[in-house]
């Protein structure tokens, strides 16, 4: 399997998409601490 | 003590826009330029504009690091931000701030040290002749792919970064 960090464009995708995990994962902290 | 507080998110703006635009000239410009340059263009290049980026790159992203410390200690230890550990601006702040010492750790520990190692074949192979080592190419893979992960870490980073104060509802 190819490295998405090989190339700009997976690199941005990777970064993307490891924003909006983290957005999630603190919403599901939210509301699951108050 | 407003104008500690004012001075030190400056200087972190300040020295965090230099890191991390450099970090974006190496990844979206330096690196695929470097592929398309012809190797006498790009020792050249190594020998004298890498460096100069670097010295700005790594202390950059040193003082934003202790200008942000520096912000967070003064926040803790007086009554600036009322009940700051508890709030929402310090709970963007700490996974927006522990990105970003990590990424300022790849810095020093990663990317520099081996950068600096393919400066200085750079030049002797140049100025002296010498051959590059056969580790050179295993320098250069360290040193980009640790510049990748900080590229893609400074998404959420500068997110979460900014986050803290223009985003509150994130955390309602």
């Amino acid at each position: 399997m190819k490295n998405p960090l090989d190339s700009v464009r997976g690199t941005i995708i990777s970064g993307l998409l490891m924003t909006v995990c983290l957005v999630v994962a603190v919403r599901i902290y939210v509301s699951v601490a108050g | 003590m407003e104008i500690y507080f004012d001075l030190v998110r400056y200087g972190h703006i300040f020295s965090g826009i230099t890191w991390i635009g450099l970090l974006y000239y190496f990844n979206f410009v330096q690196v695929p330029s470097f592929a398309q340059m012809d190797a006498s263009a790009r020792s050249q290049a190594v020998q004298f504009l890498v460096p100069r980026a670097l010295l700005w790159f790594r202390w950059s992203a040193l003082a934003t690091v202790l200008f942000g410390l520096a912000y967070v200690l003064g926040a803790v230890s007086s009554d600036y931000i009322p009940d700051y550990l508890e709030s929402h601006r310090f709970k963007s702040i700490l996974i927006g701030g522990t990105l970003g010492i990590i990424m300022a750790a790849n810095v020093w520990f990663i990317i520099w040290p081996n950068q600096k190692k393919i400066i200085a074949a750079t030049s002797a192979t140049a100025n002296n002749g010498t051959p590059a080592p056969a580790e050179q190419p295993r320098w250069g893979r360290k040193a980009l792919l640790a510049s990748r992960t900080n590229t893609m870490l400074s998404f959420p980073m500068l997110f979460f970064m900014a986050g803290a104060i223009h985003l509150p509802s994130l955390w309602e």
